[in-house]
């Protein structure tokens, strides 16, 4: 990748650890240019009064092209890009937002940073059927969109596993990526995906970077949809972020008294759109798309089982034997076929939810 | 002068003759016990000097060599001592025997008296293979040679009586011969007082009938010990040679009860603190067989598997998997039966409350970690899974009625008896299919091998996983009474194997 004189300066200021970003923010916006970040004789006069010396010192080291050049390349020893504001490369909708990083990091396929991207996030504590409708829709919308998401355990995991097949698929970490460690799937997104990270290499996750992490994914995003989350979860603090900048913000429904569901159901109370497939996103991005079910063939017990779910939302298997005359061995023989059908799923205790 | 007797050596299960030859020669007194005896052997001289001297018989004060034969394999135990004494008074002439291959047994007390001893059964069995028919053992072993036919036992409770037989003065009955009439008495444990809990009880239907592995998931107090006590109550009736089998390793493990014979197929339950040796065998001088060998016929309960040590169920993996366990030590390779069904019990999460009322505090990390305990492999083995659920009060108040286990166990026997009948011979359950007899018994029509298909793609099944849930589907079929494995006899097979996905 070629860099810019401005690029090579405003990577070099990220880099340095000591700096918050307000203050980067701050000596950017003090000079006309990045790039006079090199010139000893601009910077002075900005950092004599209030640095302390060892921030001075340290910060004077850091600022000259040999030092860029070799942070540059050592991120790309690494297999990562650093992309500052001033590139061409980095996101259209991120710089039009309010607030954005001076650089953002990734790795994985470039071209999907020109892409539209649309955030689906979810909490650790998602209900297995949920998982399963995230995955599918994440892998219908990523025909769309390049799928932006987390990489937490849930609803992270099933957004990110379902867009991951087309390879239109984004992971924002909350922390450098040399402090992350990173799960199996996520390594294949950094091949087949991005794998994005608003923060320098070496910055340890740490719980307010969450917060950031989330805003920016927001900022980037076209739309979100949150899949899942509790009275307080890092995914509500995304959506929220969402309808407060004006994006099309989506949650999945919840009955009332759903714990992992809360979040959700605050989202569509402040104004998110309640959505249940992906027939109520796409046509408000303009894409019109005439979906059928295709139908899986299904025995007369099957459909008795399957009608009596979807009437109860939740039912244990004894009362599905109750309720439908079954004998047990049937009874497991019928919602076996269903679980492999991939109709419904079993939420633990022996109970069972349509998808 | 020279004198020689017959005893027995066991190694593992199988006897091995031992021949005691006794020379008495003019010299300064002394005696020397050859051929690799352990310590108890050794200490055999004092005992049977005392025994010799208390039943009024002199032990000669000349220097005597005892061999026991052949001298390269080692001999354990205190069997040997009636042998060497009867040996002893044969060199010095104070007994007279002219068959030289009547086989004693039995450790003699200071006072004369015979005293019982371990592995008495595997000895008999195996030396009546190879042409041996008069036996001297003691009195208290008795019982345990009394269901042998073909071979001539005389009980011995002292070393006097012993004599007054041979001398023709007082002789003894031999034991007379008993049929096996099975286990008396109905088993403590019985289904009709665990409520609810259809799924998990039919589920220990399909194992006790083919002979599968079960797991039992479940909230803390919501009665999978219970359940499982209930399947010795359930398993099929020992058949003779089982019985056999089974007693021979509870013989030389010295567990035998007083009957004498192994009448109801065991059920071992050893605590979670076991060590690798106790639940598969080993010990140096001696190996011993483990408990699952113990469980031989029978069934190894494991409550609370994951607190298990990880290593003894790693061990357990190869003896579920072939039925039997060979334990190599430096001082030679035994090799145990080990057929069992594994029936084990855990909690679906740290907390134990996933999936029941009560909330949950885990996450999903947490459930991970804790069921990674048991390796996968391990429950690749374990062909049915179930989750027991918490029980409401209403329904432990309540008075509905539940099947009896006798009910349950008629149709066990039934399933049982089709498959005895299809196997014919050398395996008994569809447990023990190999490749051959799976091709062979489970046909499957294509609607079959496409869910099957279907399931092995969605479970991410390994090649066991797929051949164990046609053995299931096998099992399923039998009870049902179907010559054909149905689509819904593999449906059913596949639902007990979805506890991996969390």
């Amino acid at each position: 990748m070629n860099y810019t004189e401005d690029d090579l300066a405003v990577i070099a200021l990220n880099s340095i650890p000591l700096l918050t970003e307000r203050r980067r923010w701050e000596l950017l916006s003090a000079l006309e240019s990045p790039r006079f970040l090199f010139d000893p004789k601009k910077l002075r006069p900005l950092l004599i009064e209030t640095e302390k010396s060892d921030v001075y010192n340290s910060i004077s080291d850091a600022l000259c092209k040999e030092y860029a050049v070799e942070v540059v390349t050592s991120y790309e020893k690494k297999g990562y890009f650093a992309i500052p504001y001033t590139s061409e490369n980095y996101p259209a909708s991120l710089k039009r937002s309010e607030y954005f990083p001076p650089v953002l990091y990734a790795m994985g396929r470039m071209e999907l940073l020109k892409s539209k991207f649309f955030c689906i996030v979810g909490s650790r504590r998602t209900l297995p059927n949920i998982l399963k409708v995230t995955e599918s829709l994440s892998k219908e919308l990523s025909a769309h969109f390049t799928v932006l998401t987390g990489v937490a355990e849930g609803g992270d995991y099933a957004a990110a596993q379902g867009a991951l097949e087309k390879g239109n698929v984004a992971c924002m970490l909350a922390g450098g990526f040399d402090t992350v460690s990173l799960k199996q799937l996520h390594r294949e997104v950094a091949k087949r995906g991005l794998l994005l990270s608003p923060f320098p290499p070496n910055l340890p996750t740490q719980k307010f970077l969450y917060r950031v992490r989330n805003r920016t994914m927001a900022s980037l995003s076209e739309g979100i949809l949150v899949v899942s989350a509790g009275k307080v979860s890092g995914a509500l603090i995304t959506g929220e972020y969402g309808l407060e900048m004006g994006k099309f913000t989506y949650a999945f429904p919840y009955t009332i008294g759903s714990a992992s569901g809360e979040g959700c159901n605050a989202l569509l109370k402040k104004g998110a759109y309640p959505t249940e497939n992906i027939l109520d996103i796409l046509p408000d991005f303009g894409i019109n798309l005439s979906k059928e079910r295709s139908a899986v063939p299904l025995t007369r017990e099957e459909q008795l089982v399957l009608a009596r779910l979807a009437e109860r939302e939740e039912l244990h298997r004894s009362e599905i034997a109750r309720e439908t005359n079954l004998e047990e061995a049937e009874l497991s023989a019928v919602l076996s076929a269903l679980e492999i059908k991939n109709l419904i799923v079993r939420t633990g205790g022996n109970k069972y939810r349509p998808v | 002068m020279l004198a020689k007797v017959k005893c027995f050596a066991l190694s593992g299960l199988d006897g091995v003759a031992v021949e005691v030859e006794t020379d008495v020669n003019n010299g300064l007194p002394a005696y020397e016990l050859v051929g690799l005896p352990d310590a108890a052997v050794k200490e055999s001289k004092e005992r049977v000097r005392s025994a010799l001297k208390n039943s009024g018989k002199s032990f000669p004060t000349h220097k005597i060599t005892v061999n026991l034969a052949p001298a390269d394999l080692r001999k354990e135990g205190s069997h040997f001592d009636l042998a060497i004494a009867v040996c002893l008074l044969k060199a010095t002439g104070q007994l007279c025997i002219g068959d030289e291959n009547v086989v004693f047994l039995g450790e003699l007390a200071l006072g004369g008296q015979v005293r019982s001893i371990n592995g008495i059964l595997p000895i008999l069995i195996s030396a009546r293979e190879k042409g041996y028919t008069t036996f001297f053992i003691p009195k208290a072993n008795a019982n345990e040679a009394s269901y042998l036919s073909g071979i001539t036992v005389y009980p011995v409770s002292s070393l006097s009586e012993l004599v007054d037989h041979i001398m023709g003065d007082r002789p003894i009955e031999p034991v007379a011969l008993r049929t096996f009439e099975g286990a008396k008495g109905s088993d403590p444990s019985d289904l009709t007082y665990v409520k609810g809990q259809k799924a998990a009880k039919r589920a220990i239907e399909i194992a006790v009938s083919g002979g599968h592995n079960i797991l039992l998931v479940g909230p803390p107090g919501t009665g999978k010990t219970m359940l499982a006590r209930c399947i010795p109550g359930i398993l099929p009736d020992l058949t003779f040679d089982e019985a056999l089998e089974v007693t021979k390793i509870h013989s030389v493990a010295g567990i035998l009860s007083e009957e004498g014979i192994v009448s109801r197929r065991p059920f071992r339950s050893p605590h979670h603190t076991a060590t690798t040796v106790s639940l598969c065998g080993g010990g140096n001088a001696k190996i011993h067989p483990g408990e699952v060998s113990l469980a031989h016929n029978g069934v190894l309960f494991l409550d609370e598997l994951p607190e298990y040590n990880r290593a003894s169920l790693e061990a357990l993996r190869q003896p579920l998997e072939d039925g039997v366990i060979t334990i190599a030590r430096s001082a030679g390779a035994v090799s145990y039966p080990a057929s069992f069904i594994l029936c084990a019990s855990m909690n679906p999460c740290p907390c134990g409350n996933y999936g029941s009322d009560r909330p949950c505090k885990c996450t999903p990390f947490d459930i991970r970690r804790y069921r990674a305990k048991i390796s996968g492999p391990l429950l690749d083995r374990i062909d049915l899974q179930v989750e027991v659920d918490s029980v409401r009060y209403d329904d432990l108040a309540g008075e509905a009625a539940e099947e009896r286990s006798s009910a349950v166990k008629e149709r066990v026997e039934r399933a049982r008896a089709v498959q005895r009948k299809r196997f014919s011979g050398k395996i008994h359950t569809n447990s023990e299919m190999g490749e051959r007899e799976l091709k062979g018994y489970c046909k499957l029509s294509p609607a079959c091998e496409s869910v099957l298909r279907i399931a092995f793609e969605r479970l991410q099944l390994s090649a066991r996983g797929r051949s164990r849930i046609i053995k299931v589907a096998r099992t399923i079929a039998d009870m049902a009474g179907s010559e054909e494995i149905l689509v819904e006899h593999i449906y059913e097979a596949v639902s007990y194997r979805t506890f991996q996905e969390v």
